[in-house]
């Protein structure tokens, strides 16, 4: 009998991500239920990516968004979440009418979004830079924020999302076409975003990668002997992206 | 001070929620919009409760789903609980989860044995892991079901038997409902169990565009109705005094507005009444 229950239920919803007409549809209540959900997914999905939506438009978004719901609706209650899958969706759903980038954008909404809702860092005794003479860099790692997230672009995407983020038009944005990072990180209450360079972007990964901000910074350095390393590492500081050193010992 | 009037909680009315010097305020909290790592939200969470009571109110446990209560999620729960310390804490006699989908509405309930057991088990299984009673809410109704084998009071009342959980009557829903399946919302409020109301919810409706009055949508997007003031008094002589909590989720007004409309709640609250037919 339990099944009866589980076959109205999986038929009901299936009705309601569909969109196609049903036999709930003898109710014209049914289409409350079915708008309900699609308008708090859009809209859920619409406060997660206002980038995105600033580039296509306010109508052209809810159309995306309308379809990605059909394609893929909530996994999670937590409508905050809703959307993991968005950019990777608009990857293999291209259209003409959209920037080759709308994808990349989408990631970036999706960076912010997520470090907008990360955990604060544990409060844990950390050494701050002025702890570590010069000679324990060798020794000591960097503890990122849980709300830093960085990533590295084959386009100038940061940049076209930042101004996007300054709500410049989609037609005066004007980047140098080139590779570009990004790093977002939220010091205080708001998430707060840069371009990062190649340099900085390798700190960062080699943090991640737990390697000692000595190994790091010669490494790096090394394979770019062009570049200021000394400078990477300050810009990385004042980001607060950063939110303490350990000695590795203390691993 | 006996039961009093709060209001849903909105992020953009932080400040004056904060500073309002309202007698007896209080507010209620969608779990779900907290249930995050940290950041603004739950700082912002955490002022509001630290100036005044805080109920929380879940929207996505689907008790009334076929599957069990994601465990996941319930952890989730617990968590803001316990960190919140809620006076109040409430679900819905829905569902919204099947399979891997969780549709983000209140779907309906067909009130049958099957769907009684699963929400006995459900219920049972989040209060257990919550370690306290909760609330559930009769959610508004869109189209019917031949199949109920119970009147929704009477459903109700057997779900507060056998869990031991409370109810949240959303007058507003009653309203709702009653307009849409053509019945009388009075004898609903009069069949159901009234010992065991621990809130009433009271929000605004708007007609559907196509249809007209005759199918209401529960919007929470207006004032609330005259109709429904009428039906919050009505359950409140019969039941006698209950936290009420004003609902306003969409076009929402400047924070004054509401605390004016969550202040002839409290003023009802306030009434000498006859409490001969209350509990």
């Amino acid at each position: 009998m339990r099944s009866s229950l589980s076959t109205f239920q999986r038929a009901f919803a299936s009705a309601i991500v569909s969109g196609a007409p049903s036999d709930f549809d003898r109710s014209p209540g049914f289409a409350i239920y079915r708008n309900t959900s699609a308008v708090a997914a859009i809209e859920a999905l619409a406060a997660g990516y206002p980038a995105t939506r600033a580039i296509v438009g306010e109508l052209d978004f809810r159309q995306l968004a309308r379809a990605y719901f059909r394609s893929d609706p909530p996994a999670t209650p937590i409508l905050a979440y809703y959307g993991e899958g968005f950019a990777d969706w608009l990857d293999w759903r291209p259209d003409a009418s959209h920037p080759s980038y709308l994808p990349d954008v989408a990631r970036i909404d999706r960076l912010q979004l997520e470090s907008h809702l990360a955990a604060d860092p544990d409060e844990v005794d950390l050494l701050a830079p002025a702890d570590i003479s010069d000679d324990e860099w060798t020794r000591v790692a960097a503890v990122l924020r849980p709300a830093a997230r960085f990533r590295w672009f084959d386009r100038p995407t940061p940049s076209i999302w930042l101004a996007s983020r300054a709500s410049c038009a989609p037609d005066q944005i004007t980047p140098d076409w080139k590779p570009e990072g990004i790093l977002l990180t939220r010091p205080g209450g708001a998430v707060d975003a840069c371009v990062l360079n190649r340099m900085e972007f390798e700190l960062l990964e080699a943090f991640v990668a737990n390697e000692t901000v000595g190994d790091a910074a010669i490494a790096i350095a090394k394979r770019r002997p062009s570049g200021d390393i000394g400078a990477a590492f300050r810009r990385l500081l004042s980001s607060g992206a950063i939110h303490g050193f350990r000695r590795k010992e203390q691993y | 001070m006996g039961p009093t009037a709060g209001i849903g909680f909105k992020p953009e009315h932080i400040e004056e929620a904060v500073a309002s010097p309202a007698a007896g305020l209080w507010f209620e909290v969608h779990a779900e919009n907290y249930m995050v790592g940290g950041g603004p939200r739950l700082a912002m969470l955490e002022a509001i409760r630290e100036a005044r009571p805080l109920s929380v109110h879940g929207v996505g446990l689907s008790l009334g789903g076929e599957e069990r209560v994601d465990r996941e999620h319930l952890s989730r729960f617990k968590q803001l609980i316990d960190r919140f310390e809620p006076f109040l804490v409430s679900e819905h006699l829905a569902w919204s989860r099947i399979d891997d989908i969780c549709l983000p509405d209140l779907l309906p309930v067909p009130r049958t044995r099957d769907a009684l057991e699963c929400i006995l088990r459900n219920i049972d299984e989040t209060q257990t892991a919550l370690g306290r009673k909760i609330l559930i809410e009769n959610p508004s109704h869109y189209i019917p079901f031949a199949e109920h084998e119970w009147s929704e009071p009477d459903f109700l009342a057997e779900i507060v038997r056998r869990t031991g959980c409370g109810l949240l009557v959303d007058v507003n829903n009653v309203y709702v409902s009653a307009n849409n399946l053509d019945y009388c919302p009075y004898t609903y409020l009069d069949s159901m169990p009234l010992g065991a109301i621990g809130e009433i919810h009271i929000a605004g409706h708007r007609p559907d565009v196509a249809r007209g009055e005759a199918l209401l949508i529960d919007s929470h997007d207006a004032p609330v109705a005259a109709g429904v003031w009428a039906l919050l008094e009505h359950l409140l002589r019969r039941r006698g005094a209950a936290p009420v909590l004003l609902e306003r989720d969409g076009a929402v007004p400047p924070f004054a507005d509401l605390e004016a409309e969550r202040d002839r709640a409290a003023n009802i609250l306030n009434e000498p009444r006859d409490y001969a037919n209350a509990i």
